[in-house]
């Protein structure tokens, strides 16, 4: 078996580290330790860790129920478990778990689980029973680091595109319409139509779903990244708002050299700017 | 009319607000046996156990239709997974070819309909695949998406189950296969919820039996290791929900008495919860959606004309009875349950995170969900439903015949383990 400190995650990328940049955008959140946990029944263990946003945390369980079935749990202020608890991190959490699923709903596989995502207040205590003998093998535990790794990076990507869009939404009407009126406030009440423009006059759906459906859809982190690329290409042509270059800033990448420069073809444009 | 000494196929104790009362009422002039029955019904509900192979009393006479008759054993059996689930897809091909039937698989996403799925996109032409079509629903996207976006959407015709029971396929033509008996051929999701919650039963036990039974937690599934070995869990187990402290007891020594006096060896902890769905559940697995979960067309007609159970052939039955305890139904732990499926559906889809991290998630309930059953008087709902007789018809738990015949038996029904 793996000692601890064998099983560490070898940290090559950035969305395996700690990140300032989202300690800038949630300062309450600086020192605090990881609250909320996203567990696997099926590897018995603890994939991620997150101390800023639960709900972020859920939405990126949202995105991997294409591979796995994931509960997310949120760590009580106080319990039993509370000398244990403040050591995981997305380092060590596989080598934690919790000793039975009788007070969750849905961590049990059988009868009353489900394969969406759901969070709960954590209602157990937690122990450490190492890493999980069922992938000790090289085969499944390559594919176990493999999805531990492309988690923590669809985590690192939902933070950047909602704090991307949510602090520079100030000029995309089309987008804010998409992901909050449209479909909420007026369902029913108009057709295509009355389609809202963008800058760029394309009429497709808002980024935010785009690249939810691509961690969704994707098997790795690569295939993923590229499927992202080509989605900011047909979402945001000249990022006047800086909403695609803060995503990738926040993901802790460099914005790729073929979005810096990228401009769509004119015939592209439906409805060029100069209309308006 | 049934009759005090008719015999019945299937029968249910079940503890819906429906029949609640029903069966406390039934508990006052139930003799030792009966009161049992009913506290078992409250730790396993719906309690429908029927024995297909060795003893196993039951306050009624009871018989089992040939159709879901457990085969002899054949220790000779060597036929692979893969190589009987080509051959069921295989069979089905024939019917196509030479009596141009059409099939509707009632598809989860989960490992059993997902098996029978590759199965069919596997061993059928294209042109046969056309007489094929997959009831779903929303579910069924959500549980498996890679095999919806690959291998369903766009490739083969999809009806919504949400709307087409199996009336409605069947008056349309289908011959509904359902993969309802999957947990009989692999073991049971009440194992899984013992092992996922190993330390939660044995919490209360003495500190002597605790300490055995922590050293033995990794052997479940070790034919090595003896069930009796795990015998307090096990009762822990049956007394989970009942306020009758010795149901558990009861229980052991009751399917003890089973599995000495059937003729298939049952070593493991895993084998012993296998045993129990592929011999006491196997009549309840086979017929619940035609009992439950259907209204207008006959019992009799359904199952033996039209409903497929894709796992109800001899050769499964065969596999499952002769590879206990060696990976293929389980490893150990729960994402390695119905490993065998798993490594078949692989083979075609090549999704590694279905092959290495996919639960058993339960969707028996679903076609209930969905049953259109406003138009029957309440006393012919699916909750007012007992069972059938042995001639398919269903049994009613208002019917007065039924009830004179349930207190009469019940009444004189002591424990005989």
């Amino acid at each position: 078996m793996p000692t601890e400190q064998q099983s560490k995650i070898k940290v090559t990328n950035p969305w395996e580290e700690d990140s300032n940049i989202l300690d800038h955008y949630y300062p309450s959140c600086t020192d605090k330790k990881n609250n909320y946990i996203l567990f696997s029944a099926a590897i018995d263990r603890f994939l991620i860790v997150e101390k800023y946003n639960p709900f972020i945390l859920l939405e990126t369980a949202h995105v991997l129920s294409s591979k796995i079935a994931p509960v997310v749990y949120v760590l009580p202020k106080e319990g039993i478990w509370k000398e244990c608890w403040p050591v995981i991190d997305n380092k060590n959490c596989l080598l934690f778990s919790i000793p039975h699923k009788k007070n969750s709903v849905k961590a049990t596989s059988g009868i009353d689980a489900r394969q969406h995502a759901v969070i709960e207040i954590l209602n157990t205590k937690i122990y450490k029973p190492g890493w999980p003998t069922h992938f000790l093998q090289n085969k499944e535990k390559t594919i176990l680091l493999k999805l531990q790794e492309y988690s923590l990076f669809c985590l690192r990507v939902m933070h950047a595109i909602n704090l991307s869009l949510s602090f520079n939404d100030m000029y995309e009407e089309k987008d804010i319409n998409e992901r909050y009126y449209l479909e909420n406030f007026f369902h029913g009440l108009y057709d295509n139509r009355f389609r809202p423009f963008s800058k760029d006059g394309l009429n497709k759906k808002s980024i935010l779903i785009l690249i939810k459906k691509i961690l969704y859809d994707s098997f790795s982190i690569e295939e993923a990244l590229s499927a992202i690329i080509e989605a900011w290409k047909q979402q945001s042509v000249e990022d006047l708002t800086d909403r695609r270059k803060d995503f990738f800033n926040i993901i802790g990448i460099k914005q790729p050299k073929e979005l810096e420069n990228f401009t769509l073809p004119l015939e592209k444009h439906i409805r060029p700017d100069w209309a308006f | 009319m049934l009759k005090l000494n008719d015999k019945l196929y299937i029968s249910s104790i079940n503890y819906v607000p429906y029949q609640k009362n029903f069966w406390q009422k039934i508990r006052d002039v139930s003799k030792s046996g009966g009161k049992f029955m009913i506290d078992l019904g409250l730790n396993y509900n719906p309690q429908r156990f029927v024995s297909r192979n060795g003893e196993w009393s039951l306050p009624w006479p009871q018989e089992i239709p040939k159709v879901f008759e457990m085969p002899a054993l054949n220790k000779k059996f060597n036929k692979s997974f893969a190589e009987v689930t080509d051959n069921r897809a295989k069979e089905l091909a024939k019917l196509i070819k030479s009596k141009n039937y059409k099939f509707a698989v009632m598809y989860s996403g989960g490992l059993d309909s997902t098996t029978a799925m590759a199965a069919l996109i596997k061993n059928l032409s294209k042109e046969e695949l056309k007489n094929v079509v997959v009831c779903a629903d929303t579910g069924s996207m959500i549980e498996n998406p890679v095999f919806w976006k690959k291998f369903i959407w766009g490739k083969i015709n999809v009806l919504d189950s949400a709307t087409h029971q199996y009336d409605d396929l069947i008056e349309k033509g289908y011959h509904p296969i359902t993969t309802d008996e999957g947990d009989g051929i692999f073991g049971s999701a009440a194992f899984l919820d013992l092992f996922q919650n190993y330390y939660y039963y044995i919490k209360e036990l003495s500190g002597t039996a605790k300490r055995h039974l922590i050293n033995l937690k990794n052997k479940t599934t070790d034919g090595d290791t003896h069930y009796s070995e795990y015998k307090d869990l096990i009762i822990k187990h049956w007394n989970r929900k009942t306020p009758t402290k010795n149901v558990g007891e009861h229980w052991y020594s009751k399917f003890e008495k089973n599995i000495k006096t059937s003729n298939i060896p049952i070593n493991s902890l895993h084998d012993y919860y296998w045993w129990m769905l592929f011999n006491l559940k196997w009549m309840s697995l086979t017929t619940r959606t035609a009992t439950w979960s259907n209204n207008r067309i006959h019992c009799k007609k359904l199952i033996e004309h039209w409903l497929i159970n894709w796992f109800n052939s001899k050769d499964y039955q065969q596999w499952s009875m002769t590879n206990n305890n060696n990976g293929e139904k389980i490893k150990l732990e729960m994402n390695s349950y119905k490993m065998a499926a798993k490594k078949y559906i692989y083979e075609l889809d090549k999704n590694e995170y279905y092959l290495y991290f996919k639960l058993k998630v339960g969707s028996s309930n679903v076609l209930l969900k969905y049953q259109k059953f406003d138009h029957l008087p309440l006393e012919q709902n699916p909750n007012a439903r007992f069972g059938l007789d042995n001639k398919f018809n269903r049994l009613y738990i208002d019917q007065p015949d039924v009830q004179e015949y349930i207190r009469y038996h019940m009444s004189n029904y002591e424990i005989d383990w």
